[in-house]
């Protein structure tokens, strides 16, 4: 144990302590496991008020219904053409729309066509606060699964989404929102070649074969369109559009109503340019 | 089953809850978006509080308004989205202070954009509610470190992200972050060897380090 804690605290001891080692002066690592320490479950001072804010607007699948038809075309014509990865699809479409129709998907920021510009999560207080904020830590796309830890991809949506907090030691639904992510991702080249590979195997299956039933599959898991009646949509239809632009208006007023004008976004033609 | 082998053993052995809690509050799952919120709330508060004292339930609670708006929008695993949150909730908290500091105040000097930790009330009720006596010790003592220290310890410590995550939350470089939460264990180091012992029991804990260590 360091007693001299100027001189002894040398990089690899910090990050140890940091990743919560018990190791260093007496005393500092607990003082970091005190501050870091788990939570109490249970119900939260706010809760029921966050929770109302979010079944009035935010992620309600039933407040996309347009973009989910947009996103079915432009998917059923990357199989057709097999020609674009999802990303430049995005572009192509409109961009910005399906962007943020897709706004839960890792796009990748190297390709052409790419719609997530700007900095991310800058420290700006008045600049954007792109939501995903993390692009760069999910450097290793879902498509290559190999890298567990701080970087794993997502492990998101369910297959099954009855909501029980209980389930989420399944491995398995997390693991199709991975394949799928990494699927429309538009990292490794196009889908339908993609969809060629051993290890998207399973969301053919759960696409009935056919490459167009796995994306369609995908785009469902993923909530690009609503699941399939798991949800009775939440009574609030078109209260407020999910900001499409990836770059979601300065959303810097500290009162976050939710703007009707939100739905004048770029979604007006881009299916035009799909037909 | 095929999809378990097509996954490294580190997903299966360490799943993302957070992660697919998330992903099922973006599908329009409520009983998904309250686990997430109980599980990042209350790291929220811990590091809002340091940020705006005994206002953080107030800024926690405008950071929640946003993320409900526009969790639609998110991409990313449940790190990033602890990490976009934090974002969130530093910029509502920035915010705060700057409003805080037009108001009239007794002293202004106090609301320099940074670790108020000492404004906060000792009977805090949410700290009460929400962390054990020993949490708060620790978080006391970390914000009563240099802001920039302190604001990076808990970034990593409290919000789990990485230096790399922290280091976007602050609009820094990662050198700088992990140059800043080193300097910062030091500090803490050098403060618990001054009290020859763990952290200690006194109440005053905090006081005593903001008089040794002020900024």
């Amino acid at each position: 144990m360091s007693h001299d804690p100027n001189g002894r605290i040398d990089r690899d001891l910090a990050e140890r302590l940091l990743r919560g080692d018990p190791v260093g002066p007496d005393g500092l690592a607990d003082l970091l496991a005190a501050a870091g320490a788990p939570v109490s479950t249970g119900p939260l001072p706010g809760e029921e008020q966050a929770l109302a804010a979010f079944q009035r607007g935010g992620a309600t699948p039933a407040s996309r219904p347009r973009r989910r038809i947009m996103i079915k075309l432009a998917l059923a014509q990357l199989i057709a053409t097999k020609a674009f990865a999802a990303t430049a699809a995005a572009a192509a479409v409109g961009g910005v729309a399906v962007a943020a129709a897709t706004g839960t998907l890792p796009l990748p920021g190297h390709d052409d066509g790419t719609v997530q510009s700007g900095p991310v999560a800058g420290g700006e207080p008045s600049h954007s606060e792109q939501p995903s904020g993390d692009g760069h830590e999910s450097e290793s796309p879902s498509d290559q699964p190999s890298e567990p830890g701080r970087t794993t991809p997502t492990t998101n949506p369910s297959e099954h989404p009855s909501s029980t907090p209980s389930e989420t030691h399944a491995p398995a639904p997390a693991s199709y929102g991975d394949l799928c992510r990494g699927l429309l991702s538009g990292r490794g080249g196009e889908i339908s070649v993609k969809l060629t590979w051993p290890q998207y195997a399973p969301l053919l299956a759960k696409g009935g074969g056919t490459k167009s039933g796995a994306v369609e599959y995908c785009v469902k898991l993923l909530g690009l369109s609503p699941a399939p009646s798991e949800h009775p949509s939440p009574t609030s239809s078109e209260t407020h559009s999910p900001s499409p632009t990836p770059n979601p208006s300065e959303t810097h007023s500290p009162t976050p109503t939710p703007s009707p004008s939100e739905t004048h976004s770029p979604t007006a033609s881009p299916t035009s340019s799909l037909l | 089953m095929t999809i378990s082998a097509a996954l490294p053993d580190g997903a299966l052995a360490d799943p993302d809850p957070l992660g697919v809690a998330v992903g099922r509050a973006q599908l329009g799952d409520s009983a998904a978006f309250t686990v997430v919120y109980r599980t990042v709330h209350p790291l929220l508060m811990r590091y809002l509080r340091s940020m705006v004292g005994q206002d953080a339930e107030d800024v926690a609670s405008e950071t929640w308004l946003q993320i409900s708006r526009d969790l639609a929008t998110f991409a990313g695993d449940g790190d990033a989205f602890r990490g976009w949150a934090t974002t969130l909730a530093r910029h509502r908290a920035l915010d705060h202070l700057r409003a805080a500091k037009r108001r009239p105040r007794a002293a202004p000097g106090e609301l320099d954009p940074g670790m108020l930790a000492g404004m906060r009330a000792p009977g805090d009720v949410e700290s009460a509610l929400l962390d054990s006596e020993a949490t708060r010790r620790a978080l006391d003592l970390i914000g009563s470190l240099p802001k920039e220290q302190a604001e990076a310890l808990l970034l990593r410590v409290v919000m789990d992200l990485d230096t790399e995550a922290a280091a976007r939350v602050l609009g820094k470089r990662a050198g700088a972050v992990r140059t800043a939460t080193h300097r910062g264990l030091r500090r803490l180091a050098a403060e618990l060897d001054a009290r020859a012992g763990p952290v200690p029991e006194r109440p005053t804990f905090a006081r005593t380090g903001e008089s040794v260590y002020e900024t």
